[in-house]
């Protein structure tokens, strides 16, 4: 019965977060941890694998497709690999009443911050970054929309790996996915176009969690009634979620989100403190 | 309209590896999901039970179902939420497999930057799969 809930919650997460822009585990984990009554645990190791499997799906696709780059994600992946782990290690050490605090905290912040970022769709790079000429972090990528070929470079690229250590913590330490920051992340500071950004970060996120995903693995906190469900929903409603983009407004889906967001973050707050 | 770019050999393969992977990982895990809640297959945590088992901490729940952290699972594969880890594991299995894949062809084409980056990675991912990183615990 509960994963049958699961199913039913996660499918229409999976609709509501493609539209939105999200990836499913930044719904998935306040909400089921506010509102469901299992242990927070099992909640990060299900919200990882939901995280995880969706962008392996996605991943084929998207390089075929010439929307991600594989020079980009190496280095960015082996950053927020490494500090994911990590996250992972000090997420499971900590209290869970003190983890549903700071997560209902991290919520809140990323609810403001979906609201507050902005985003562009080419942005002006005017000097790549020694580090990016020496990686050889450049390439033309195809956009399906208008049938054209964009050229692309990057800049700020040790601030960007910088900026993936502490996004790959969070994800572990609250096994969410990281979209919501990988995106703005790689668009705004190191000057990726938008739709490579998206696709990029649905790859980079792919390996954190797997790193994540493991740790959670070997500690007994992945159940499976609780998280296969999930997964197999999310992936369902994203698919659906994805048809839907040409009949539903993102912005108004965006703003349900944002509200869902802010709604399940307090609730996962005052849970935390005891309310 | 121009036409879609050629696409580095290395991508293809890493796209090719990663989506039969997963393909197999998402088979499995659907299977074992299956065999695990229709009551074909034992469960080392029996499903009436688990109400109660899942409101606990991972440490309370291991010690409850006499289950240990680690690979230790894999001792148990004729149990159905066992069998499920599996699959959850094989999907976990899909970046390691596609990273390594793609380390050759970064050699032959002498990027060694790219095929260290790889095999880092691999190495940290492969680190976390091991289990070694639970320092004893739980």
């Amino acid at each position: 019965m509960w994963s049958l809930g699961m199913f039913v919650v996660c499918f229409f997460m999976g609709i509501a977060a493609v539209p939105a822009g999200v990836g499913g585990g930044v719904l998935f984990v306040p909400i089921v941890s506010g509102f469901f009554p299992f242990h927070l645990d099992f909640v990060r190791g299900a919200g990882l694998l939901v995280a995880m499997a969706s962008t392996l799906s996605a991943g084929p696709s998207l390089l075929r497709n010439g929307m991600a780059s594989l020079r980009l994600v190496m280095p960015l992946a082996l950053s927020a690999a490494l500090s994911s782990m990590a996250g992972a290690m000090v997420g499971l050490a900590l209290p869970a009443q003190s983890v549903q605090i700071l997560l209902g905290l991290a919520i809140l912040t990323i609810a403001m911050l979906m609201m507050l970022s902005n985003k562009s769709e080419f942005p002006h790079v005017p000097k790549p970054d020694a580090w990016s000429r020496y990686l050889g972090i450049h390439g033309v990528f195809h956009d399906v929309v208008s049938g054209r070929n964009i050229p692309w470079r990057v800049h700020r690229t040790p601030a960007g790996i910088a900026l993936f250590l502490g996004i790959g913590f969070l994800g572990g330490l609250f096994g969410v996915g990281a979209g919501w920051a990988n995106v703005p992340g790689l668009n705004l500071m190191m000057g990726v176009p938008l739709k490579l950004a998206a696709a990029s970060s649905s790859l980079i996120l792919s390996v954190a969690s797997a790193s994540a995903t493991w740790y959670y693995l070997n500690s007994g906190a992945i159940l499976p009634v609780i998280a296969v469900p999930s997964v197999i929903g999310m992936m369902m409603g994203a698919r659906i979620g994805a048809h839907l983009l040409t009949v539903l407004n993102p912005t108004v889906v965006r703003k349900v989100v944002i509200a869902a967001l802010l709604f399940s973050g307090l609730r996962s707050l005052l849970k935390g403190l005891g309310y | 309209m121009n036409h879609l770019p050629p696409m580095p050999p290395e991508e293809k393969r890493y796209a090719d590896v990663l989506h039969w992977g997963s393909l197999a990982g998402f088979v499995m895990l659907v299977a074992a999901f299956l065999l695990y809640v229709t009551g074909t297959l034992d469960a080392q945590a029996p499903l009436d039970q688990l109400p109660r088992l899942w409101k606990l901490p991972t440490a309370d729940y291991l010690a409850a179902t006499h289950g240990a952290g680690g690979w230790h699972w894999i001792t148990s594969l004729d149990k159905g939420d066992s069998l499920s880890l599996l699959g959850i594991a094989l999907l976990s299995a899909c970046p390691i497999v596609s990273i390594a894949a793609v380390i050759p062809l970064y050699l032959r084409e002498k990027n060694y930057v790219y095929a260290v980056l790889c095999l880092m990675t691999a190495a940290v991912l492969l680190y976390a799969a091991s289990g070694m990183t639970l320092f004893g615990h739980p």
